[in-house]
C-alpha cells in the first residue's frame, strides 16, 4: 500500500521486553480528518502513537505524505508532526508561556531571535485553549487538565500537518473535553491539518472523529467511520461488559452504553474497610 | 521587575570584583587600585603586585566561581535535577584523577618506580595538567552514564547515585596513588585537591577565559534545546530535538568547564550546587536566563569567597574549597530539606 498523500502505516509490529504489544497493524490516515484510536488499557494505543509519530522504531513502515518517517531529520520530523504526549511534570519552574514557546522550537535556527508575530502566536495558541489568565503561572502548579491543555497549545504553535494526541482529554472537564475536542475538528476542517488521538470516550469519539481504529490485544480489530467501528456486539467483545449502540442518522447522534457488570467484582465475605 | 534583578547582578558582580582588587598579603590603597585601572601604576612594585598577582587572582577566581555554576547548572538542566553538581557526579573525582595522574608523573620517584622517568617535559606540564583533568572528567561522564544505562535504568536519582559512586571509586584510586607517591608530591596534591587560588598565575585566566567563555556561549546557543529538555527526553524528542547529541554536547561541556577549573585550582565544591539554585529563584530558569544569571553570581560568590579565605586567618590563606564545601554543605542541606 503506498499513498501519497495522508499517513500510512503498514504492518507494524513492536515486541517489548519479549511481550508483543502490536501485531501486523495496517493504518491510513487522509489528510484532513480527525481519526480516533480506541481500545482497553494495554491495547497498544499510545505505542502505535509512538510509531506514527516516528517517535519510536519498529517493524514495519510509516509514510507521512508517501515519505517514510525512518528518512525525516529530527527537526523535519517535528514540523510535520507535533506530538501532545501524557502530561509529564518538571522539577523546574518553568512557566506556561515558555512551555508554549517551545513549539517554536522546530522552526527556529539556533541564532534566531522570537518575532511580534511568534508571540502573536503564542498568545493565540494560550487563548485558543482557556489558559490566557495564567499565562506566567509554573507550569508545575497548574492542574493536570490546566498541563494538558498547555501542551495542546505547544502543539499548536509548532504549527505542523500532522498532530498526535495521546489521551489529550483525559484530565479535562466536561466542558474542556468539548472544548479541545471542537478546536482539534476546526483545525482539521478549516486548516486541512490531520488530527490522530487516542481516546477512552466512545461518545465523543463518534460526535468529533471522521475515523475510528478499534485496537485490542496489539490487534487492530477494526477501522472506518464511528458508526461501521462502534457496534455493539465489537465493544462487548473488546472491552469485556455488555453494550448498547444507540444508531442515529449522523455520528454525532451515537450513543454508545455500558451495562454495569452484573456479578460483584470483589469477594466482600470477611473484607474489613 | 527582571530588568533590575538583571541590572543588581551586574552591579554586584562589578563590586565585587573591584572590592577583592584591595585585598590580599600586600595593602593596596585605592589610589594604587585606581591608578592601576585607570592609568599608570604609582610604582613598579605596585604594578608587579597588581598586574602579576592581584589583579589575575580575582579574574581567575572570577572565571572559576562563573565556570564551576555554569557546569552544575548544565548538568542540572541534562539530569532534570536541580541537586547536582559537578562534584555529586564524580565530575570533579573525574578531573582530581586526570590532574593527579599527571601531577605524580613528574614526580620522579613514582615515575622511576614505573619506568617512566620524564615521560613528558616540564614546559607541557601547564597544558598536561587540564587535559589529563579533561579526560579524567569524561572518563567520569563515561563511567556514571555506562553504569546508568547498564544497571540503573534511566531515572535521574539513579544518575545521581551512579555519580556519588563514581565519585568515590575515583577518589579512592587519586588516594591510592598519593599513597603510593613521595610525601612532597602527595603533599602537592592532598592541597591542591582542597582546592585554592593561592598560587595563580595570570596566564591561568588566558586558558581558562576561552574553555569558560566557548562553554557558557555554547550552552546559551542550545539553550532553548535545552529548555526542551525539562519536560522529559520524549517531549524534546518530539520538539525536533537530538536528545542524544545534545546531551553529550553539554557533558562535554561540563567536564570541559570542570575539568580546566579543577587542574588549576583543586576541587572547588558545591558552588554548582548553590549558584545555579539561587539563579532561578531570583530570575527564571530558563537556560539562557540561567546560564547568563550563573556567570554574574558565580563569579561574584567566588571572588568574595576568596577575599574571606585571603583575610580570615591572619598572615595565612586558608583553601578556597574548604569554605565553599562548608558553605555549601548547609545549602544542599537545606535545599533538601526545602524540596520535601
Amino acid at each position: 500500500m503506498s499513498n501519497l498523500s495522508g499517513l500510512t502505516a503498514n504492518n507494524l509490529s513492536l515486541t517489548l521486553g519479549g511481550t508483543s504489544i502490536l501485531q501486523d497493524v495496517s493504518v491510513h490516515v487522509a489528510e484532513g480528518q480527525v481519526v480516533g484510536i480506541l481500545g482497553p488499557n494495554g491495547a497498544g494505543k499510545t505505542s502505535l502513537l509512538k510509531l506514527l509519530s516516528g517517535q519510536r522504531d519498529a517493524q514495519g513502515a510509516v509514510a507521512w505524505r508517501g515519505i517514510p518517517l525512518s528518512s525525516l531529520s529530527i527537526q523535519e520530523l517535528a514540523r510535520q508532526i507535533a506530538v501532545v504526549n501524557q502530561v509529564n511534570d518538571t522539577v523546574f519552574a518553568i512557566t506556561l508561556h515558555h512551555i508554549v514557546r517551545m513549539g517554536l522550537l522546530p522552526h527556529k535556527s539556533l541564532l534566531a531571535r522570537q518575532t511580534p508575530k511568534d508571540d502573536e502566536l503564542i498568545a493565540k495558541a494560550i487563548n485558543a485553549v482557556g489558559l490566557s489568565e495564567k499565562v506566567q503561572q509554573e507550569y508545575s502548579s497548574l492542574s493536570g487538565g490546566e498541563q494538558q491543555r498547555a501542551l495542546i497549545a505547544r502543539a499548536l504553535v509548532q504549527q505542523a500537518p500532522l498532530l498526535i494526541l495521546d489521551e489529550p482529554i483525559n484530565h479535562l472537564d466536561v466542558y474542556y473535553q468539548h472544548q479541545i475536542l471542537q478546536l482539534l475538528h476546526e483545525l482539521a476542517r478549516e486548516l486541512g491539518i490531520t488530527v490522530v488521538m487516542s481516546m477512552h470516550d466512545l461518545n465523543l469519539a463518534a460526535s468529533y472523529c471522521d475515523q475510528l481504529c478499534l485496537l485490542d490485544k496489539g490487534q487492530l480489530v477494526a477501522q472506518g467511520k464511528p458508526e461501521q467501528v462502534l457496534q455493539a456486539e465489537l465493544l462487548s467483545e473488546v472491552f469485556k461488559i455488555a453494550c448498547t449502540v444507540h444508531q442515529n442518522e449522523t455520528a454525532a447522534g451515537m450513543r454508545v452504553e455500558f451495562a454495569p457488570q452484573s456479578s460483584p467484582l470483589l469477594d466482600l465475605k470477611g473484607w474489613q474497610a | 521587575m527582571s530588568t533590575h534583578r538583571w541590572g543588581a547582578m551586574v552591579f554586584l558582580a562589578l563590586t565585587c570584583t573591584f572590592f577583592a582588587l584591595f585585598f590580599g598579603a600586600a595593602q593596596l590603597s585605592f589610589q594604587d587600585v585606581t591608578s592601576c585601572l585607570l592609568s599608570e601604576c604609582n610604582s613598579a612594585t605596585t604594578e608587579l603586585i597588581f598586574w602579576e598577582i592581584r589583579a589575575p587572582r580575582v579574574a581567575v577566581g572570577f572565571l572559576v566561581g562563573a565556570g564551576l555554576a555554569i557546569a552544575g547548572a548544565t548538568l542540572q538542566n541534562v539530569t532534570r535535577n536541580s541537586l547536582t553538581d559537578p562534584y555529586l557526579f564524580g565530575v570533579v573525582a573525574g578531573a582530581g584523577l586526570g590532574a593527579s595522574i599527571a601531577t605524580l608523573l613528574f614526580s620522579d620517584s613514582l615515575a622511576e618506580r614505573f619506568g617512566i622517568t620524564q615521560i613528558l617535559p616540564d614546559s607541557a606540564f601547564s597544558l598536561t595538567l587540564p587535559v589529563a583533568a579533561f579526560l579524567g572528567a569524561l572518563f567520569a561522564v563515561f563511567l556514571v552514564q555506562m553504569l546508568v544505562a547498564s544497571a540503573l535504568g534511566r531515572k535521574t536519582e539513579h544518575l545521581l547515585l551512579a555519580g556519588v559512586a563514581v565519585s568515590f571509586m575515583l577518589g579512592a584510586v587519586s588516594h591510592f596513588l598519593l599513597f603510593l607517591a613521595e610525601p612532597f608530591a602527595a603533599n602537592k596534591v592532598v592541597f591542591w585537591l582542597m582546592g585554592s587560588l593561592a598560587r595563580v598565575e595570570s596566564w591561568y585566566a588566558w586558558v581558562m577565559l576561552p574553555v569558560v567563555g566557548v562553554g557558557s556561549l555554547l550552552m546559551l546557543l542550545f539553550g532553548r534545546q535545552t529548555d526542551a529538555l525539562l519536560l522529559g527526553d520524549e517531549n524534546a524528542r518530539a520538539l525536533g530535538v537530538n536528545v542524544l547529541r545534545l546531551r553529550m554536547m553539554s557533558l562535554a561541556v561540563c567536564a570541559a568547564v570542570t575539568a580546566c577549573v579543577v587542574s588549576y585550582c583543586g576541587g572547588i565544591g558545591f558552588v554548582g550546587l548553590m549558584i545555579p539554585h539561587i539563579v532561578r529563584n531570583w530570575l527564571g530558569v530558563t537556560s539562557r536566563t540561567l546560564i547568563l544569571g550563573c556567570i554574574l553570581l558565580g563569579g561574584s560568590f567566588m571572588v568574595l569567597v576568596d577575599v574571606v579565605a585571603r583575610v580570615a586567618l591572619p598572615g595565612q590563606e586558608i583553601p578556597i574549597g574548604i569554605i565553599t564545601s562548608a558553605i555549601g554543605s548547609v545549602f544542599f542541606f537545606l535545599a533538601v530539606r526545602q524540596r520535601s
